[in-house]
């Protein structure tokens, strides 16, 4: 097999990928855990999380600061030496597929509750899987350039769902302004940042920037644009409903969307959503299936990707059909998987940085 | 050159293998295997606890003739029941009468009886409907008095056009009459569990009179006859009576002949989970206007002036209604301010009301009208149904920071107890096609009459 030719790609792509990998979740993921710790004040907690993801972020570039032009993998080898390096990203590559898979299980739980009810959720999850595995086999590159073309329709799309929204908006919902306490708050904040998880494929894809200003730009691009539309997204869901219901929803963008009513004509906007969700999750898991393989590639030095995709499939596709369940996915899993987002997006690149700077590691040129 | 062969063979493979399901082979809806539902009715069962009514409209031309009797004739629809358990079993139980699956996508209005929503499980008949994907949360809810399935099978002779654009039709007339509330089953099934807003839903019945017009013969004339006799020797009919001593008339009630039997009047007041008392249509305008769902209505009103005569007025709503509630002292101060504005439709009078300083005495006496009827409805509210239908609890909320302490504030039991200081500004903007009504020279005679 032939060896993979290294794509090059700029901050407008990787902005797109890493937004819609932080926004699409949002479109089917069950927010039922979080909103029992804040009621009427998780839009609060949104704004807390979005400080931590971005300190989170801070870290990371950071640490890739230090180490221009190398991707975090190679920067775990340089800072752990080789063995502890491969524990390190063993646990990223351990991240991402498990968080891919939980991703996948939880949109096709969702697409047979809200659309195709009669459809295995196999064949859904399969489905998905094939295809970004097509679009894996396509590389970063195409993936990064499509983002960016599906990003200017999706995203419009998305605040313009929201939009209609608007005459269902009920400020009293958002009261009690603390919900159920400032302690709880902050500890959702923390929690919910796992959304910004997705900022490691920063990490992982630097080696592919053009310069290494880009990775500065499309970073914070992607957090600030995700970070409104999350924000937004989050509030009117709040002021939809009031404390006493928010945490029952299984779908919260489902809820919304079928609660679109815009006269006896513009009502029924379901297919809608179809858009966003499936085309976004498509890139979602494409980007997390290609981040994984390349950090497998990484610990085992194999320059072809391709070779790995067969494998990936039937792993990610026996990972997703663990759980027996929808609930067991939501109150399992989602609380595992957000865990350890949290704690590899934060611990990792501290971490590491602390390492850095006690060893005095910097680019070895 | 081989590589890339194989290269191309395999994406094309895994291209074709993910086309495949997207045939749709599992969840593919062909229309003439599905019954689509315009409204689902629930009434207590004899044997069983529900005794489910579907009402659907008829797919084919054959369908349509089918049933080719008398009036019904030009009806779409058709309506099936039986007793079962619970809704949604039910509907797999009646797929025998039609031998095709019932759809709930196109299920416009859910009805159920004033029995079944006077009873416990309400709200979990609500929450079945609410938790199940295929009814629609946009679906209105309505409580019937009476049975729900003699409401469907009268709603048929509405729906001699497309079923679902009636049904919007009917319920929009709200927007202009401001009779009964329009409540999904969203907004229901939320605001069941609201602690601070109780819900309120559309009374529905089928009016008899008209039923009984509708089958009356000669004899029936007769009385009609008699009873324009007895309105010629002073004597008042009884809806008459009714009309002019407290317009309080009721879902089912109303003194009509013609039209359709079915009647959409008044609300419903839930507290907690099920129906506790019932507004009527007059009520319901007022308490719409408090809930800012109130748009635009036609009110006739003494002529401040001259008592004996009416003046006719729309009414809009000018401003959303102001609400503060001071929640510091023993018990709550709620100031409510209602601004309304309006246009003359008449002035039987002819007094010039259209006059800068003249219009001042119409405003307030229409503004004294409206307070009337709201402090009487909100003393209704607190003494005899103990409920927050007006949404008081919305502006109380605010000023508590965490769930705790408005949970323990307890609004339920603080809105009885609460002191309402109300307020209604109605201003009128246009006085019709006229700007002055000269006098009318009446027959000699009767001008001493009027006075």
């Amino acid at each position: 097999m032939m060896a993979e030719k290294e794509a090059k790609i700029g901050s407008a792509e990787m902005a797109a990928l890493l937004i819609l990998s932080i926004i699409t979740p949002l479109m089917f993921n069950n927010n039922t855990l979080a909103r029992e710790l804040t009621g009427s004040a998780h839009w609060i907690s949104i704004i807390i999380a979005f400080i931590f993801g971005i300190l989170g972020l801070l870290a990371l570039l950071c640490l890739l600061r230090r180490f221009p032009g190398q991707n975090i993998m190679q920067i775990f080898n340089q800072v752990y030496g080789r063995k502890f390096g491969f524990v390190a990203s063993l646990l990223l590559f351990l991240l991402f597929i498990t968080t891919v898979a939980v991703e996948v299980r939880t949109f096709a739980e969702t697409t047979k509750t809200y659309d195709y009810d009669t459809t295995p959720t196999i064949v859904i999850v399969g489905l998905v899987l094939m295809g970004a595995a097509i679009i894996c086999w396509l590389g970063v590159e195409s993936l990064a350039r499509i983002s960016v073309l599906l990003g200017y329709l999706l995203i419009p799309l998305l605040f313009i769902i929201l939009a209609l929204l608007i005459p269902n908006l009920e400020v009293a919902n958002l009261f009690p302004i603390l919900g159920h306490g400032t302690k709880n708050l902050l500890l959702c904040g923390f929690t919910e940042s796992y959304m910004y998880g997705s900022i490691l494929f920063i990490g992982v894809f630097a080696d592919v920037f053009q310069e290494i200003k880009s990775v500065k730009k499309a970073a914070y691009t992607g957090v600030l644009v995700s970070g409104a539309l999350i924000f937004i997204y989050h509030l009117f869901f709040n002021m939809t409903l009031g404390y006493e219901t928010i945490t029952e929803e299984a779908s919260d963008m489902f809820f919304l969307i079928t609660s679109i009513e815009q006269g006896r004509f513009f009502q029924r906007l379901d297919a809608l959503l179809s858009f966003p969700m499936n085309i976004g999750t498509f890139i979602s898991v494409s980007v997390g299936m290609c981040g994984a393989l390349k950090v497998y590639r990484n610990m085992f030095d194999i320059q072809n990707r391709r070779v790995l995709l067969l494998p990936a499939i039937f792993l990610l596709l026996a990972l997703a059909m663990i759980a027996p369940d929808y609930p067991t996915v939501v109150f399992v899993y989602n609380k595992y998987v957000r865990g350890f987002s949290i704690a590899m997006m934060y611990l990792i690149p501290l971490l590491t940085l602390i390492t850095a700077v006690a060893r005095k590691k910097r680019r070895r040129c | 050159m081989w590589e890339k062969w194989m290269k191309k063979c395999l994406v094309f493979t895994l291209v074709l293998l993910q086309t495949m399901p997207l045939l749709g082979c599992y969840d593919s809806k062909e229309l003439d295997e599905k019954t689509f539902l315009t409204m689902i009715g629930v009434d207590v069962g004899t044997e069983h606890p529900l005794k489910l009514s579907l009402q659907f409209e008829k797919l084919t031309e054959q369908d349509k003739s089918s049933n080719d009797t008398e009036d019904k004739s030009t009806s779409n629809t058709e309506v099936v029941s039986e007793e079962v358990d619970t809704i949604f079993t039910g509907q797999g139980l009646l797929t025998i009468a039609t031998s095709r699956q019932y759809e709930n996508a196109h299920t416009k209005i859910v009805v159920f009886s004033e029995e079944v929503a006077r009873s416990k499980q309400f709200q979990q008949y609500v929450s079945s409907i609410y938790r199940n994907h295929s009814v629609r949360g946009i679906s209105y809810i309505m409580i019937t008095k009476g049975k729900a399935e003699d409401f469907l099978k009268e709603d048929q002779l509405m729906t001699n056009t497309y079923t679902a654009k009636a049904v919007e039709i009917l319920m929009r007339q709200t927007n202009y009459n401001a009779y009964f509330p329009r409540v999904t089953i969203d907004n229901a099934y939320n605001e069941m569990k609201s602690s601070k807003r109780k819900v309120i839903i559309p009374l529905a019945a089928v009016n008899k009179q008209v039923e009984d017009s509708e089958t009356e013969t000669e004899e029936g004339k007769n009385e009609t006859t008699k009873d324009a006799s007895k309105q010629k020797n002073g004597e008042k009919q009884p809806s008459e009576e009714k009309s002019t001593e407290d317009d309080a008339y009721k879902a089912g009630e109303l003194p009509r002949s013609g039209g359709l039997a079915r009647e959409v009047f008044g609300s419903a007041v839930l507290e907690g989970t099920k129906m506790i008392g019932e507004l009527t249509g007059e009520e319901t305008r007022i308490l719409l206007m408090v809930r800012d769902e109130f748009k635009k209505a036609d009110f006739s009103s003494k002529d401040p002036l001259k008592k004996n005569q009416m003046i006719s007025l729309t009414v809009e709503r000018a401003r959303a209604p102001e609400i503060k509630v001071e929640t510091k002292g023993e018990r709550p101060v709620i100031h409510v301010r209602i601004s309304l504005d309006g246009d003359v439709d008449s002035i039987f009078s002819t007094i010039d009301y259209e006059r800068p300083q003249m219009k001042k005495i119409l405003e307030e006496a229409f503004e004294d009208d409206i307070k009337t009827h709201l402090d009487a409805l909100i003393e209704k509210c607190q003494k005899e149904f103990k409920s927050d239908v007006f949404g008081f609890g919305r502006a109380a909320v605010m000023h508590f920071l965490t769930i705790d302490e408005w949970e323990k504030y307890n609004w339920r039991k603080a809105f009885p107890e609460a002191k309402v200081i109300t307020e209604v500004s109605f201003a009128i903007r246009r006085t019709g096609t006229l700007m002055k009504a000269e006098k009318l020279r009446p027959v000699v005679g009767d001008d001493e009459d009027d006075e």
